[in-house]
């Protein structure tokens, strides 16, 4: 198609304002961030992959109404994972099921980027310890799960993190301090030695 | 049909538009007028709250019989403080809503707040006096103000300790007139050899604070009279 060969040499803003003439043209973006969308929904909402599509078609959606409102001074990925965490904990809410993290090789990039900031040495080998890995997660409250999912395995920084939380910086930086700490001290006590 | 295809789809169907960037901006124009709105309200409060404190008549601390620090923290105006929180945490969370307020962190957008209400505050206190025109259209128009203020009303308002105030209805002879107090009660008090700045006036609607002795009910023997909101206040308005 040539629309998506044209989409490939264009930024995330210039795809905006085509789409805004012409909506053809937001194929291009759902293409490109369909897949990070979906995973980030899997990862926070732990829905099925029904459930997912679902809301990922109403995230979509929700950023085409409001193109005309992106803040050209955040980076656009920040912009639509803003829209798709609010969209996630509006649906949490109004089905009032508790997020779930959902693990299986997720918990070993997870594990590979905070080992590095952590004093953990990972075990690859033994994958017995990705369940106890999931029941540690899944203990840790949800702020902090939510900030160590987008730091860990969304590998965003601070500054990203901050505008799709709307939270400032510092109280990021807090928030994941916590959440290490949290994390290592479940794992302490369930015992869990990497 | 993928996930892309039902997007579009849908967008086609249901002729889905994206939200003019004008109703964006006007948002945007609404919140940022919430937040001046808001510190506005609050500066005007934060120059009653001045008012108040520089208002305070300490020369009835002797006569209540009180400690500086017990006087000092009954006076306070707190019915103004609890508003200056209230319209200080509206203005927070207007703030937050602005396009960049979540940015910024908590003591630092209450710093700015809290500093540009108080500066605000200090000039309409000084350039408008709007502090005392509050105070005294409160005390005169909002019912049971006195008593939303109850410190206050102790200190200004204690005929058994020989404190009245209130406003002059009526002047009968030229050392007799009519007060009516905070609970709307009607005074007569004799001012025969009372002490009295020349430039109170004993004119209607006049608010004096006196200080003398309770002769019977609602019979009240002056020693001074002096005005309501202290001398500052009565010289400026002279």
């Amino acid at each position: 198609m040539q629309l998506n060969k044209n989409c490939d040499q264009k930024s995330d803003e210039e795809l905006i304002i085509l789409a805004l003439k012409n909506q053809d043209y937001y194929a291009c973006i759902v293409d490109r961030y369909e897949k990070k969308i979906a995973n980030y929904i899997k990862r926070i909402a732990g829905l099925n992959n029904e459930d997912t599509e679902d809301l990922l078609q109403d995230i979509f959606i929700k950023v085409y109404q409001n193109l005309n409102g992106f803040d050209p001074s955040l980076k656009f990925s920040s912009w639509i994972y803003r829209i798709a965490h609010n969209e996630i904990i509006s649906n949490w809410r109004k089905k009032k099921a508790k997020p779930q993290f959902v693990g299986g090789e997720e918990i070993d990039e997870f594990l590979d980027n905070i080992a590095s900031e952590m004093d953990i040495h990972k075990d690859v080998e033994n994958k017995s310890i990705y369940d106890d890995i999931k029941k540690v997660l899944k203990k840790i409250d949800i702020k902090y799960r939510e900030v160590l999912i987008l730091k860990f395995l969304e590998e965003k920084t601070y500054e990203e993190i901050s505008d799709i939380l709307k939270k400032p910086s510092g109280t990021i930086a807090t928030l994941i301090n916590r959440a290490k700490k949290q994390f290592k001290k479940e794992t302490g006590k369930m015992k869990i030695e990497f | 049909m993928n996930i892309k295809e039902k997007i579009l789809n849908k967008i086609k169907v249901e002729d889905i538009k994206p939200t003019g960037h004008w109703q964006f901006v006007l948002k945007q124009i609404f919140v940022w007028m919430g937040v001046i709105l808001l510190v506005v309200i609050a500066s005007i409060v934060t120059s009653a709250i001045i008012f108040n404190i520089t208002s305070t008549d300490w020369m009835l601390r002797p006569r209540l019989g009180w400690g500086i620090g017990r006087f000092f923290f009954v006076s306070l105006p707190y019915f103004w403080i609890i508003l200056f929180i209230a319209f200080g945490a509206a203005a927070y969370y207007v703030f937050k809503n602005t396009k960049h307020g979540y940015k910024y962190a908590f003591p630092i957008v209450l710093t700015i707040l809290f500093l540009v209400s108080v500066s605000f505050g200090v000039a309409w206190h000084k350039g408008f006096k709007s502090g005392e025109f509050i105070e005294r259209r409160a005390m005169m128009h909002i019912p049971h103000y006195p008593d939303v203020m109850p410190g206050r009303r102790a200190i200004m308002f204690n005929p058994e300790k020989g404190i009245l105030a209130g406003k002059i209805t009526r002047t009968i002879a030229e050392s007799k007139f009519e007060l009516s107090d905070f609970d709307k009660q009607i005074w007569t008090v004799f001012c025969d050899d009372c002490r009295m700045p020349p430039i109170i006036k004993l004119d209607e609607d006049e608010l004096v604070s006196i200080t003398g002795e309770r002769e019977a009910e609602f019979l009240f023997i002056a020693e001074e009279i002096r005005p309501m909101f202290g001398f500052r206040t009565m010289e400026a308005k002279n």
